[in-house]
C-alpha cells in the first residue's frame, strides 16, 4: 500500500512538472496566436472560477456573473484610461469594486433562493448591460471603450509580457482558491450549499458567510474581466450580457460543478480552445453551449471532473475488490 | 419668493393638464403592452404552478409560435385560421417533447439544474431560429385585416384591441380549467402535493405534460397576437422575461394576479419610457423584479408560502 502510494506522488510529481514546462514555454513552443488564446481561456477561467465558488461551493444560484465580469473591465479600463493607474493596480481595483459590487446581493440571498435569485441576479446583470451602454458619457456606450497599452515595469503588455502577466495573476489567484475551498470559509460554504439550515443551526453565520461568497465570487470574476479588458483592449457593452453568464457556466458545469479550481480551468481551456481550433464552431457558440449544458446534465453530473473520478473509483474497485470505493465524486 | 414658487406650480399644474390626453395615451397603450405580458406571465405561473420550475424558455416559446405561423402562412400558403391552429399545435407538442427528453429526468437531482436545463433549451431554440429564418425582423401577416375592430376614443389598433380581447378570454379560459375541470382540479392537487396526488390515482407525469403542453399552447398564442406589437426576430424570446416580472408582480401563484401585473408593468413601463428616458422602460421592469422579490416575493395577490424545514 505505502509503496503503491509512493508511485502514485511520483506520477502526480511528474505530470506536474511536465504541465508546469509546457505552460511556462508555451508561448515559445506555440507562437503568440495561441498564446493569446491561452489568455483569453485564463481570463474565463477567473471567470469561471468565481462562479463555481459560488454555485459550486456555495449553492448560491447567479445568473449575474457577466455583471461582475463587465463591472471589473470597465472599472480597471476606466481608471487607466482616466486617473492614468499602472495595469497591476488597474486590474486588482476592477475585482475589488466588482466584489464591492457584489457583497449586498448576497443579502437578498438570505431570503430567496433557488430560481428566484436566479432571477434577481439576472436582472441585476440586464441592468448592468443598460447602465455600460446608456451612460454614454462615461463608457462610450455602444462605440466601445478603447483601452491603451499598458506597460509592467519596463515591458509593454502584449504578446509575451501578457501571457506572463495574465499567467501570474492567474496563479495566485488559483492557489488562494485552492487555499479559500480548504479552509473554515470554503467548508462553511459547503455547509450551506449541503443544508442551510443545518449549517445555520451549527453556528455558521448565513448573513456573513453568504455575502462573502458573493463578494468573492465578484472579485475573481472581476479579475477576469479587467485582464481581458488589458487584453483584447476594446469592451463594449454586449460583451457582458447574458450570453457571457451561459459561456461562464457552460465552463463550470463542463469542467465540474464540484471541483472548483480543476473543473472551472478544464472547462474554460476546453471552451475556448476548442471553437478556435476548428473554427466553424465560433459562428455556433451560442448552440454548442446549450448543448453542452443538457448533455452534462443527463448524461455526465459532476462533469469532465467528476467523470474522470467516478472511472478511476471504478477501475480501482474492480482491481482491488474494495468494499467501498471511496466518496463518490460528482452528482452536484 | 412665494409668488415665485405658485406661479411655477400653477404653470407645472397646467403643463400636466394640457399633457392629459398624451397621458391618457401612454396610460392605455401601457395596458395594451400590459395585457400581452400578463398572458404571458400566466404561462409563467402554471409550469411553476405545476411543476415549481421556472421556465426560462417561455419566450422562445412565443417566438416559435409567430415563426411558425410566419412560416405556414407565407412559406407554405396556407389560409390564416389553419396556420394558426397548426402553430399552436406543433409549439405544444415541442414543448412536450423538449420537456420530456431535456427536462423530466432532471426533476429528482435538483431544481438548480432544471432551471439551468431550461436555459440551454431557451439557447438551443434562439439558435435554430436564427438559422433557419435569419437574425433580421421577419413581416408577420396581419391576422385581423378582415374584422376590424376600434373603440371610439381609444388610441389602439384594431389588432392591439383584437389580441387584448384574446388574451383577455384565454386568461378567464384557463381560470375556469383551473378551478371548474376535472384536469384542473387534478394540475392543482399535483402542485399542492405531488406524492399525495400520486396517492390519489392522479398520473403526476401526465399532469406536468399536460403543464407543459399548455404552456407551450399559452406561449405561441401570446407571440401570434402581439406579434405585430413586438416584432418578429430571434431575440423576441425577451418578452419572456417581462411576462416572469408580470407574473412576480401579481403573484407568483395567482391567475388574475399574473394580469394585474402585466398591466402593471406595461403602464409604468410606458409612462417611465415617455417622462423619464428611453433606456430607462427597459431597466424598469428589472427594477420592479428585484424590489417585488425582496419586499414582498409573493407578488400583490398571492398567498405568502410558508416553507417548512
Amino acid at each position: 500500500m505505502l509503496k503503491r502510494m509512493s508511485t502514485n506522488k511520483w506520477k502526480v510529481g511528474v505530470l506536474v512538472l511536465f504541465v508546469a514546462f509546457i505552460i511556462i514555454f508555451y508561448p515559445k513552443i506555440f507562437g503568440w496566436y495561441w498564446a493569446f488564446v491561452l489568455v483569453l481561456a485564463g481570463c474565463y477561467f477567473l471567470g469561471a472560477l468565481g462562479y463555481n465558488i459560488l454555485l459550486g461551493l456555495a449553492g448560491q444560484v447567479s445568473f449575474g456573473q457577466a455583471a461582475f465580469f463587465g463591472i471589473g473591465a470597465y472599472t480597471s479600463s476606466l481608471l487607466i484610461l482616466l486617473l492614468d493607474f499602472p495595469a497591476w493596480a488597474s486590474v486588482f481595483l476592477g475585482g475589488l469594486f466588482a466584489g464591492i459590487i457584489a457583497y449586498p446581493i448576497g443579502i437578498p440571498a438570505l431570503k430567496i433562493s433557488g430560481h428566484y435569485l436566479a432571477l434577481v441576479t439576472l436582472a441585476f446583470s440586464e441592468g448592468f448591460v443598460v447602465i455600460f451602454h446608456e451612460w454614454v458619457s462615461l463608457t462610450e456606450g455602444p462605440y466601445g471603450l478603447k483601452v491603451p497599452l499598458t506597460t509592467f515595469g519596463p515591458w509593454d503588455l502584449k504578446t509575451e509580457a501578457l501571457y506572463y502577466f495574465v499567467l501570474v495573476i492567474v496563479g495566485i489567484l488559483a492557489f488562494t482558491a485552492y487555499n479559500i475551498d480548504r479552509s473554515c470559509i470554503g467548508r462553511a460554504f459547503k455547509a450551506i450549499r449541503d443544508g442551510e439550515v443545518a449549517a445555520s443551526s451549527l453556528g455558521i453565520n448565513l448573513m456573513n458567510y453568504k455575502t462573502m461568497a458573493f463578494a468573492i465570487s465578484g472579485f475573481y470574476s472581476g479579475v477576469g474581466g479587467a485582464l481581458l479588458a488589458l487584453a483584447t483592449r476594446c469592451i463594449m457593452p454586449w460583451d457582458f450580457d447574458f450570453r457571457l453568464t451561459i459561456a461562464l457556466l457552460t465552463m463550470v458545469v463542463v469542467g465540474g460543478l464540484r471541483s472548483t479550481i480543476a473543473g472551472s480551468a478544464l472547462g474554460a481551456v476546453l471552451l475556448t480552445f476548442f471553437p478556435e481550433w476548428t473554427g466553424k464552431l465560433l459562428e455556433i457558440k451560442e448552440l454548442m453551449y446549450g448543448l453542452l449544458l443538457l448533455f452534462c446534465f443527463l448524461f455526465l453530473r459532476g462533469g469532465i471532473v467528476g467523470g474522470l473520478a467516478r472511472a478511476k473509483d471504478k477501475i480501482g474497485a474492480r482491481k482491488q475488490l474494495r468494499p467501498f470505493s471511496g466518496i463518490r465524486h460528482g452528482n452536484a | 419668493m412665494v409668488e415665485k414658487i405658485i406661479s411655477s406650480t400653477r404653470l407645472s399644474i397646467i403643463c400636466f393638464l394640457s399633457d392629459m390626453p398624451i397621458l391618457f395615451d401612454v396610460i392605455i397603450t401601457g395596458i395594451g403592452a400590459g395585457v400581452l405580458y400578463g398572458l404571458v406571465g400566466l404561462a409563467f405561473v402554471l409550469i411553476l404552478k405545476a411543476t415549481n420550475v421556472v421556465n426560462f424558455f417561455q419566450g422562445d416559446t412565443c417566438a416559435f409560435g409567430a415563426y411558425l405561423t410566419v412560416f405556414f402562412a407565407a412559406q407554405l400558403h396556407l389560409n390564416l385560421p389553419l396556420a394558426v391552429g397548426l402553430s399552436i399545435l406543433s409549439a405544444i407538442a415541442l414543448t412536450v417533447f423538449l420537456e420530456f427528453v431535456g427536462l423530466r429526468p432532471l426533476y429528482k437531482v435538483s431544481i438548480i439544474q432544471v432551471v439551468i436545463g431550461t436555459v440551454a433549451i431557451s439557447m438551443i431554440m434562439r439558435y435554430l431560429i436564427r438559422l433557419y429564418w435569419g437574425p433580421q425582423v421577419v413581416p408577420f401577416p396581419d391576422l385581423f385585416k378582415d374584422i376590424p375592430l376600434k373603440i371610439p376614443g381609444i388610441p389602439l389598433g384594431s389588432a392591439t384591441v383584437w389580441m387584448m380581447i384574446l388574451a383577455t378570454l384565454s386568461i378567464s379560459g384557463f381560470a375556469i380549467f383551473f378551478k371548474y375541470t376535472r384536469w384542473g382540479t387534478a394540475l392543482r392537487a399535483c402542485c399542492q402535493d405531488r406524492s399525495s396526488a400520486s396517492l390519489m390515482g392522479i398520473n403526476v407525469g401526465a399532469m406536468m405534460s399536460l403543464a407543459w403542453g399548455l404552456s407551450g399552447a399559452i406561449g405561441s398564442i401570446a407571440g401570434i397576437a402581439g406579434a405585430h406589437m413586438i416584432s418578429v426576430y430571434p431575440e423576441m424570446g425577451i418578452i419572456g422575461l417581462k411576462g416572469f416580472v408580470a407574473s412576480i408582480l401579481g403573484g407568483a401563484n395567482s391567475i388574475p394576479g399574473a394580469l394585474l401585473g402585466g398591466v402593471i408593468l406595461g403602464v409604468l413601463e410606458n409612462l417611465s419610457g415617455f417622462y423619464i428616458s428611453f433606456a430607462f422602460r427597459d431597466l424598469i421592469a428589472f427594477i420592479i423584479m428585484i424590489f417585488m422579490l425582496i419586499v414582498r416575493p409573493s407578488g400583490l395577490l398571492g398567498k405568502p408560502v410558508v416553507r417548512k424545514v
